[in-house]
Formats: structure tokens, C-alpha cells, sequence
């Protein structure tokens, strides 16, 4: 029998629902090891496969990555990537381990569930718990924290892994490593962070007894961080000890806005991942380096950690033509070292991003005119002559 | 050709337009996996897309250097997005003909253009 409404008692629940799960998306308690062990155990056993013999728990995302690393290669990269995770994984784990079972475990339990959900749901009932639990917890707890924890697992293994697998093998081996270690933060059962589809699934299984067969993975975001399914072996990864949510984006202004009990850390200013030493050392950064970053939004995140009042005295901002308060924006002018003459650029007010910075040249490629004001400045952005600019009626 | 800006969502500049150039090179774009056509591709996932019910072409022939254009034929409503935490607010189309420019930038440092990436 398809589900084709909720009860005005299943809508009150949703609220409640949804709050359970941001609690426990954004849990940063420290993980209980035996309850982890007994969540994960239930993992393999829903997906009909015998739980591991042996159990390895550290404290980040990184170490998890580097240990799965190893595992998938029977330890043999173990002393390269990091004595402390090589001696925890052991080379009696390494010997022990089989093939990896993340598909059994994760993707064929998601489909078997996802098919037994929306085949008894209508889709009303289906895009109403969607909206209000499972987008809501998405938005936080994958949109920012899981996001930001993979980029920083994928960018710091080319920086840490890198490094030290630079200082002892061949570059060709480094890369290959470097690979197997990034590889593995697509491998990942992310536990807590997977709450966003969890949500959605615990609601049919709670109130319609649907969707069981996902109980394995809902103990796990319970009671672990991070995980990676082997035959034989599990790893397990501790949560975080810090969030730090600005409203609903990930921001901290004096520290890590995500930090691990290792010290693996994520900086992050308004939801947009910064290097550490932009909130570290902010009172040093640099604005040339800041312009020369070439993700826009983290540009824009660099500017509003500086200020554009000192960014402005800084780099001797002169205003030719416009309002830099303003959607339309102004031409300006910044001396930049090493350039001899000084950059033109269009800073204006995205309604996202705040105040935006982007580059110009001083003649446009498609007129042959100078760039003199801030409507060619418009123009050149949008690959158009100045003639013929439309300046949008709407902006978002 | 007729062309008409009806709005701006972050860098994805939208004009109605009166046809689609004739004579141009176009390749199909990236989708998202839930099916949307990306517009503008993030680093950090947060695409602007439009629904998959579209036809949308990226033009390869004939664009600025660093801009990306693309063009729509939207047969029934539906609205430019972004899939972010804190989007860029959505912006409705309705049946028509579209087209897309993507914003780009000049790196003084390396004296060309590029597009505008987030």
C-alpha cells in the first residue's frame, strides 16, 4: 500500500526529527569504541556480510584515508605515509585484510533502501520529509562539515602525505601513494556527516518500518566518525572535538572552524575554506596573496578577513569610475608589487559573497576600446562591447 | 538576433534571446548526478544548474578567450539555482530561448583572461 499522506502527528515529529539529527550530524563528543565496533558490526551484517576480526581506531579523516591506504595495500606503503598510523594499523591487521567491501556496505544497501522507500512512498509524503528533514541536515552537515572535511583530507594529503612520502621514495612512487591515500576519501563511510540521507531513511523506518535494511549505517552515524570496510578489517575515525557553525555556515574567526582530537583542522570563513594562516596569522595576511587566489569566493572570504578598508590603504586603491557599494560596482585601481603598472579590477557588492573583487584588463579583446569605466569593466566580463552591455535588472 | 538580460545568479549572466546562432560549434555540458545540466561548475560542488527537462548546448566556437556561453531551450518552467548550503537566490525561466554567459576575469599576475571560478 503506497503512503500517500502523513498524520498530523507524523508532521509534528518531523520537527523533533530533524533536530535529532542535526545533534547528531554535528556531534563532536568522542566516540565510544565499543559501541562503534557493535554500529559497524551491524553494517556488515545488514549487508550479509561476517563482521571484521579486527579493529582499527584513530582519532581523524586523514589518519583513517592513510590507514585504508595501507590496508588496500597489504601494508606495504605503511612506513612511508607515517609511522604513528602504520603502527596502529600493524602487521598483523595488514596481513590480515581482504578486499575492500565499501560498495556492498554502502552504495547496494542505499539502493536496496532507496527502492523500498520510494516504492511504498508516494512522492508528496517522499518530497515533504525530503524538504523539511533531509535538505535541512544536508545543508549543514553535508553542505559544510562533510564538504569541508573531504576538501581538507583531499588537499592535505598532496601537502602532508606528499611531503613526507616526497622525503623518502621517488616522486613516481610518491604520486602513486598520494593517489591510493586521496582515493580513499571517495572509499569513506562518513558516518556522523552521512546524517542528511540517514534523516530521510530513519523517518520511514521509525514511523512505517521501512528502509531496515539501513539500521547498520544509522547506528553507525550514531556512534562513529568515519569509517572504511574491509573484509576481515574495520577502521574507525573518531569525531570531531570542535564545529563551529556561524549560523548555518562553517566560520570561525580566531581558530579552526572544524578541529580533530589529532589536531587535523579545517579553517573556514563564512562556509568557504581558507588556509590556515589567513585566520591564524590575519593580522599578517598578505593582500597581494589574497589577489592572486584564484577561487573568487575565497578571494572574497581573504578580503573580508583583511577588510577592505586596509586592503584598499594597502594597495593604494584609486576609484576611476563607480561605487564599489555598489551591485554595478567601480573601476579601481591597486598597486600591486612586482607589476609595473597597477592592476584594474571591477569591485562591486555580490548579494552572496559581499564585496567581490575581479580582475580587468585596460583594453577590451572584443571592442579594441579602453577599459575607462566601470560599465566596459561590466562589458569585458561578459564578453561583450561596451555598446551593447545589459546591465541585469535582477542579481542574486 | 534579439537579446534581452533578464538577470545575473553569481557569475551566470541570463539573457532571453530571439534564436540560437546558426553556423556555431556546441558540445553538450556536464550534468550533476541527480540529472540537472551544470551551467557553471564550482570546485567546491556549488554548480549553477537547470533542470535536465532542458535542452542545453555549450558553445565552442567563436567565445571570448576565458568565457564559457551556453544556450537553453526551455520547453516548460523552470528556474537557474545553485546547489549551495547558502545559494545564490534561483532565478525563473519560462518557455523560451536562452542564453548563458559565464563571467570571466583578467589575472594581471598572468596577464590573461580566465573564468570567473568558485
Amino acid at each position: 500500500m503506497t503512503i500517500n499522506k502523513l498524520t498530523s502527528e507524523q508532521i509534528a515529529i518531523l520537527a523533533q526529527h530533524l533536530e535529532r539529527w542535526l545533534e547528531i550530524g554535528l556531534n563532536t563528543e568522542p566516540i565510544n569504541q565499543d559501541k562503534a565496533k557493535e554500529a559497524v558490526s551491524l553494517v556488515y551484517t545488514k549487508a550479509g556480510l561476517p563482521s571484521p576480526q579486527y579493529w582499527v581506531f584513530l582519532d581523524s579523516p586523514l589518519q583513517g584515508a592513510i590507514a585504508a591506504a595501507i590496508l588496500q595495500n597489504n601494508g606495504k606503503i605503511g612506513a612511508q605515509v607515517g609511522a604513528q598510523v602504520g603502527a596502529q594499523v600493524g602487521d598483523q591487521v595488514g596481513a590480515q585484510v581482504g578486499a575492500q567491501v565499501r560498495d556492498q556496505v554502502g552504495a547496494q544497501v542505499w539502493a536496496q533502501v532507496g527502492a523500498q522507500v520510494w516504492g511504498q512512498v508516494g512522492a508528496q509524503v517522499g518530497a515533504q520529509v525530503w524538504d523539511q528533514v533531509r535538505d535541512q541536515v544536508r545543508d549543514q552537515v553535508w553542505g559544510q562539515v562533510r564538504d569541508q572535511v573531504w576538501g581538507q583530507v583531499w588537499g592535505q594529503v598532496r601537502a602532508q602525505v606528499g611531503a613526507q612520502v616526497r622525503d623518502q621514495v621517488r616522486a613516481q612512487v610518491g604520486d602513486q601513494v598520494r593517489a591510493q591515500v586521496r582515493g580513499q576519501a571517495w572509499k569513506a563511510c562518513f558516518g556522523s556527516m552521512d546524517a542528511a540521507w540517514l534523516s530521510f531513511y530513519d523517518f520511514f523506518k521509525c514511523n512505517f518500518a521501512l528502509a531496515e535494511k539501513a539500521q547498520g549505517l544509522i547506528s553507525a552515524a550514531h556512534n562513529c566518525g568515519w569509517f572504511w570496510c574491509f573484509e576481515n578489517v574495520a577502521v574507525i575515525t573518531d569525531r570531531p572535538r570542535k564545529i563551529n557553525l556561524n549560523d548555518k555556515l562553517l566560520h570561525a574567526e580566531n581558530g579552526p572552524a572544524i578541529e580533530y582530537r589529532d589536531g587535523m583542522s579545517v579553517y573556514a570563513w563564512n562556509g568557504v575554506r581558507v588556509p590556515q594562516h589567513w585566520i591564524e596569522d590575519k593580522d599578517k595576511l598578505d593582500p597581494v596573496e589574497v589577489l592572486r587566489t584564484k577561487n573568487v569566493e575565497m578571494r572574497a572570504a581573504g578580503c573580508a578577513i583583511i577588510g577592505w578598508p586596509k586592503m584598499a590603504k594597502h594597495l593604494d586603491r584609486k576609484i576611476i569610475d563607480g561605487d564599489p557599494e555598489s551591485d554595478i560596482g567601480a573601476l579601481i585601481e591597486l598597486r600591486l608589487p612586482d607589476l609595473p603598472e597597477p592592476g584594474r579590477f571591477l569591485q562591486a557588492i555580490c548579494p552572496r559573497n559581499g564585496p567581490i573583487c575581479l580582475g580587468v584588463p585596460y583594453t577590451s579583446d572584443i571592442d579594441g576600446l579602453h577599459i575607462n569605466d566601470v560599465m566596459a569593466a561590466q562589458a569585458w566580463i561578459s564578453g561583450e562591447p561596451s555598446s551593447e552591455y545589459q546591465h541585469p535588472p535582477i542579481r542574486t | 538576433m534579439k537579446r534581452t538580460c533578464i538577470g545575473q545568479q553569481g557569475e551566470v549572466k541570463i539573457y532571453k534571446i530571439s534564436e540560437i546562432p546558426s553556423g556555431i560549434e556546441v558540445v553538450v555540458p556536464q550534468k550533476t548526478k541527480r540529472g540537472d545540466w551544470i551551467l557553471s561548475h564550482s570546485e567546491n560542488g556549488n554548480h549553477h544548474i537547470i533542470g535536465g527537462d532542458a535542452e542545453v548546448m555549450e558553445r565552442t566556437s567563436d567565445v571570448p578567450a576565458g568565457m564559457k556561453i551556453l544556450y537553453a531551450i526551455v520547453s516548460k518552467p523552470d528556474e537557474i539555482r545553485q546547489d549551495a548550503t547558502v545559494p545564490h537566490g534561483t532565478i525563473p525561466v519560462g518557455p523560451d530561448l536562452y542564453e548563458f554567459r559565464i563571467a570571466r576575469e583578467f589575472d594581471p599576475f598572468a596577464e590573461q583572461a580566465r573564468r570567473g571560478a568558485d
